[in-house]
């Protein structure tokens, strides 16, 4: 099955289709989705035993079934083997068969925050297969759940029968995500008073936070499968609510960050893995465990952060470095040095490209005594001013004093103290969102 | 220096001068600790156990009955012969039956099969691979009828292994009584009606928890009035053990469900425990580990009086008469060298009657691969003539107690077992502790471990872990005739057509009406919707529409 | 094309299911739970599975191997069905059967194109490395 194949059936909810695509995804493959409609995530929470597979079972078997519900229920992996051991389909089996709904088994594969990178790439490929709901059953782990707020729409807390002292202990982290809270409804008393405790938890927190959405407590009862109409009712309300005040593009963001975040930890696993060299160089006492952390992250300066090439014709230039592959960003024009610039993205550094605006710029007078060609080379730094101290201490000429460029702050070594180069140092500003 | 005082002073003394030299010589071979993970000492002295023989043994027939139920035990009368039959049609376990009672057994004892057990009627899609495989095939009146035909039910006491749908059978079995002139109240015999472990172990279910629970003790005060001889309920551990929990477990989770159980019937229906606890009876398994077999039934009876008596205030010593049936260990049945099951089981048979059990199914050695043959269970049943008739073992009642060994391991168990019953207490009851998944997963976990036990050699199993052989065992094997199901299906087809059809639906009608009102009790209208010929699938699927299925829980 | 992640990355899938109505699920959990410390993701689904709920889970997951357990004596009929619906569907998966099962039984369940069959007693050594052969997991 190719690719392009495997995604029309994914659009067409089918579902072997949806699993093989999913497996893809999961493994790291970058899929081109364009994804139409957003699909409500519904993150299900609360401790383990509260009932969570229950609840969403008693939810999907009331969801009318020409609305299509996918399910991911995540168990953990044993941090030993890597092995798990998922029971978290048994109470939903009957629902496998219907057409409407999808069931995945996740395991958590030694992530902490209780999301891997494979649960958001799912996520992904369950709202381009056209989901409407997408329940997303966490490990329920209490404190280490806490990713779960950046890929999902609405938050459900599962809150089991418990103590006024317990429900304080499960504030700290639980009790401070949740949109809904659910209840177990039950005419036993701990339940009654945990249904007071949290009413009036919540009626303190409506004071501090602000925003449209009040969390909500419902009382409903997965087991014997009282108030989940009511249940269903408040989270559609509640997707209403936010696809017209604009929050659900907010949620959308904030899953990308996260599988961004994910995605870099599962690279950054696999480096380790490959890079045993490393392992040895600071085992052997050659490099101290940060050194060669940096440089398994490449994160270590000076480093080089991009090579220029003075050009006649920016756009051919640019149509060559595109037809290599390459992805080549927006041209800018910097005024004060005279040049039309694009940058070409490789994965560890970048290629300048310039192109002089007037006869009388530095890379015009370049362009004519030397032709086109690598016009300088630019160098990262982490202090700037130390740097400019050690070359001008290596009889280096400095050719201006440090000024603002367009990322950050720059000056040049003269290539005639430098075997003919033009050296570049740049200082990056840090980007503050 | 008093008695004891001296014997400890000897005891050390061996220890140091005679055992320890001795061990320093041939050390001894393995581990010795209990299947529940208690060391066991070499010796067991009169200083292992408690001096207060009035207060913990006492006399057989009285408080607190660890001696036994009965002043003259087997001297008066043995124990029932009470082998477990059923398969295909009605017809061939009735064939079955006769042969047994032939043989020299004294009571029957149905296997339903899974269709029957969790109310779908054989033409069901998800019955029909499964009609009359396990048990016979019961959805209807009429085959409960060939089930018994030239069998006298008002003699003969019957068990049927059956719980989600007990108030169906036990209705069919009253009907079919009452078409042959016999009065209700002369039956004899148990259903087990034991749902809580169904949701444990056993997996039979159909209904959520409470539901369920309101059904079976419907059943148990619908009879405590109108079949005074009729055992409404066994309550079970035998299946505990069967799906992994140790012999520690087996009682305490036996003994937490039949407190549950008392107090459903006393809070739902205002019972004197009196009126209803003679009729409790016990089921438990027998494995090959002997000695802790017999001091678990011992403690079983002792603390059951006890409970009885200080937790619910019987009176009566009816009350706290621990009443059991014992089946031999299915899960100790091996499927390589089966001829070795012959020797296990008779000693797990040896077990029950020097514990004192009431009823006893031997299995047969071919279990492991398929239903008992003809053959099989026969010497099954001879493994239960040999013990009651040539033995001797039944001469004197319980021969083993005083055994210092035997009463610290009763006492041992007593207390293991009272600290999980305390700590189901703590979670509010077996119901409340079922729907969290606390015995299931406390059983999973034996399950698991004692698995891996046997992986290490850490327990032995004759021809699976030792002295294996390569060859596979021939022996024969019974089959169940296949025109059976289509015997069965054209049945529960005709007896749909023959009935009237205003007073089916009636029944089945105010079964539904009453099945959604708390404070009725559903077992008269059951019987009315069976005796109107309602199938085993209508009256479950009725049940079903009102109170939904239960679903299990992800637990492990 | 795939990208090689380690702890992260995703490990062969099982399914293991009690197929039919017997509740008899000691042996499947415990084989599921060995598999599970094996290293595999094991997805368990239960009792009282049919043989289209279990192909539709292993499909859904995505699953590399299906574990039946069955100790109803039904197996031949449950197991031609899976077999056959595997077929319908098109999928690859191999099925591996574990139960009460009589040696002429076996020998039918092999040919309806099982990959193998275990009876009560068996080593879980033996079981999982079958499961590593037939899933190519080293």
């Amino acid at each position: 099955m190719d690719l392009g194949d495997l995604l029309k059936r994914v659009q067409n909810w089918d579902k072997l289709a949806i699993a093989k695509l999913i497996t893809l995804a999961e493994e790291g493959v970058e899929l081109p989705l364009e994804t139409q409609r957003r699909s409500h995530v519904i993150g299900v929470t609360g401790p383990p035993g509260a009932g969570k597979s229950t609840l969403i079972y008693s939810m999907a078997r009331k969801i009318p079934q020409d609305r299509k519900i996918a399910i991911l229920a995540i168990d953990p992996s044993s941090p030993f083997t890597g092995g798990s051991f998922m029971g978290n389909r048994i109470r939903m089996q009957e629902l496998t068969s219907r057409p409407n709904i999808y069931i995945r088994s996740m395991a958590t594969r030694g992530i902490h925050g209780g999301l891997n990178y494979a649960t958001t790439a799912a996520i992904n490929v369950l709202e381009y297969a056209g989901a409407d709901y997408i329940f997303l059953e966490t490990v329920g782990a209490g404190q280490s759940d806490t990713d779960v707020k950046y890929v999902a729409d609405t938050i459900l807390v599962l809150v089991p029968p418990l103590s006024g002292d317990e429900i304080q202990a499960l504030k700290s982290g639980l009790m401070e995500i949740g949109d809904i809270y659910v209840v177990s409804k039950s005419d036993n008393q701990i339940a009654e008073s945990t249904y007071r405790d949290l009413m009036s938890m919540i009626d303190m927190m409506k004071e501090v936070k602000s925003g449209s959405w009040k969390p909500i407590v419902v009382k409903a009862s997965g087991l014997y499968g009282y108030g989940i109409d009511d249940l269903i009712k408040v989270i559609d309300d509640r997707f209403r609510e936010l696809m017209s005040n604009g929050k659900l593009n907010e949620a959308l963001i904030s899953r990308r960050a996260l599988e961004m975040r994910l995605y870099a930890y599962d690279l950054l696993e696999k480096s380790l893995s490959e890079r045993k060299d490393l392992v040895k160089d600071v085992v052997n006492g050659r490099l101290s465990p940060q050194e060669a952390a940096r440089r398994l992250l490449n994160a270590g300066k000076p480093r080089l952060d991009h090579v220029a090439i003075a050009v006649k014709n920016l756009d051919t230039a640019i149509e060559k470095f595109r037809k290599l592959g390459l992805r080549v960003g927006e041209p800018m024009i910097i005024e004060e040095q005279g040049v039309k610039v694009v940058m070409v993205w490789l994965s560890n550094t970048r290629i300048e490209l310039l192109e002089p605006l007037n006869p009388g710029s530095n890379v015009a007078r370049f362009l004519e005594s030397k032709g086109e060609g690598i016009h300088h080379i630019a160098l990262e730094v982490d202090d700037l001013d130390e740097f400019i101290k050690r070359a001008r201490g290596a009889g280096l000429i400095i050719t201006d004093a440090p000024s603002r460029g367009a990322e950050g702050i720059v000056t040049f070594i003269h290539p005639r103290s430098l075997n003919g180069v033009l050296l570049e140092l740049v200082k990056h500003h840090v980007l503050n969102e | 220096m008093g008695n004891t005082e001296k014997i400890k002073e000897k005891y050390d003394e061996w220890v140091r001068e005679f055992l320890l030299p001795a061990l320093k010589k041939v050390p001894e071979w393995r581990k010795f600790i209990t299947s529940f993970g208690v060391g066991i000492r070499p010796l067991h002295t009169p200083l292992d156990v408690r001096d207060d023989y009035l207060g913990i043994l006492g006399f057989p027939g009285e408080y607190p009955f660890t001696r036994g139920i009965y002043p003259s035990m087997y001297r008066s009368r043995l124990w029932t012969f009470r082998e477990y039959s059923g398969f295909g049609s009605p017809e061939d376990t009735n064939k079955r039956y006769k042969f047994l009672i032939s043989q020299g057994q004294t009571g029957l004892s149905v296997a339903f099969d899974l269709p029957t057990q969790l109310g779908l009627d054989p033409d069901h899609e998800l019955a029909y691979p499964e009609v009359g495989k396990v048990g016979v095939s019961i959805p209807e009146i009429i085959s409960m009828s060939i089930l018994f035909d030239n069998i006298d039910i008002s003699k003969i006491t019957t068990s049927f292994t059956i719980n989600a749908t007990a108030a169906e059978i036990l209705a069919m079995y009253v009907t079919v009584a009452e078409s042959r002139g016999i009065d209700k109240a002369v039956l004899d015999g148990t259903i087990q009606n034991d749902i809580l472990k169904e949701f444990i172990a056993r997996n039979l279910y159909i209904y959520p928890p409470l539901h369920s629970m309101r059904y079976a003790t419907d059943i148990i005060a619908y009879t405590s009035k109108n079949l005074p001889k009729w055992h409404p309920i066994s309550i079970s551990g035998y299946h505990f053990r069967e799906a992994g929990a140790t012999v520690v477990q087996e009682l305490a989770f036996t003994l937490a469900d039949a407190i549950e159980y008392t107090n459903w019937v006393i809070n739902r229906w205002k019972i004197n425990v009196d009126d209803f606890a003679p009729s409790l009876s016990f089921f438990f398994t027998a494995t090959t580990n002997l000695f802790e077999e017999v001091a678990k039934f011992r403690a079983a009876r002792r603390l059951y009086a006890r409970i009885m008596r200080e937790r619910f205030g019987a009176k009566k010593p009816e009350s706290m008469k621990m009443k059991f049936h014992v089946q031999t260990s299915g899960a100790a049945l091996t499927a390589q060298q089966p001829e070795v099951n012959i020797i296990r089981t008779t000693l797990q048979a040896l077990a029950a009657v020097l514990g004192g059990a009431q009823s006893l199914h031997v299995n047969a050695f071919d279990e492991a691969l398929s239903l008992p043959t003809e053959k099989s269970v026969k010497l099954a049943l001879r493994v239960q003539q040999v013990i009651a008739y040539e033995s001797g073992v039944i001469d004197s009642i319980d021969p083993l107690g005083g055994s210092y060994y035997i009463e610290w391991l009763t006492d041992t168990i007593e207390e293991e077992a009272m600290k999980i019953i305390d700590y189901v207490d703590s979670l509010g009851g077996m119901a409340k502790a079922v729907e969290i998944g606390y015995p299931q997963r406390a059983i999973a976990e034996s399950a698991y471990q004692y698995q891996r036990m046997v992986e290490e050699g850490r327990i032995s199993i004759i021809g699976v872990n030792m002295f294996r052989e390569e060859e596979e065992p021939h022996i024969e094997l019974h089959r169940v005739d296949p025109v059976s199901r289509e015997r069965s299906i054209r049945r529960v087809r005709e007896v749909r057509e023959n009935r009237n059809r205003e007073a089916w639906e009636g029944a089945l009608n105010r079964l539904r009406r009453a099945a959604d009102k708390e404070d009725e009790n559903i077992f008269p209208y059951i019987l009315s919707a069976i005796r109107a010929r309602a199938t085993i699938g209508e009256v479950s699927g009725v049940l079903r529409d009102v109170w939904g299925e239960h679903k299990p829980l992800s637990i492990y | 094309m795939a990208v090689q992640l380690i702890m992260h990355m995703p490990r062969p899938k099982i399914i293991i299911a009690k197929l039919g109505l017997d509740g008899h699920d000691r042996g499947a959990k415990v084989i599921a739970r060995a598999l599970a410390e094996a290293g595999f993701e094991v997805v368990y689904t239960g009792i009282r599975q049919t043989p289209s709920q279990v192909v539709e889970t292993a499909i859904q997951e995505d699953a590399k191997l299906i574990g039946v357990s069955i100790l109803s004596g039904s197996h031949m009929e449950l197991v031609s069905e899976l077999m056959k619906i595997i077929k319908e569907r098109g999928v690859d998966i191999p099925v591996l059967v574990g139960g009460i099962i009589p040696p002429e039984d076996r020998d039918a369940l092999l040919k309806m194109g099982v990959a193998a069959v275990y009876g009560p007693g068996t080593p879980l050594r033996e079981i999982i490395d079958i499961v590593k052969k037939l899933v190519g997991a080293s």
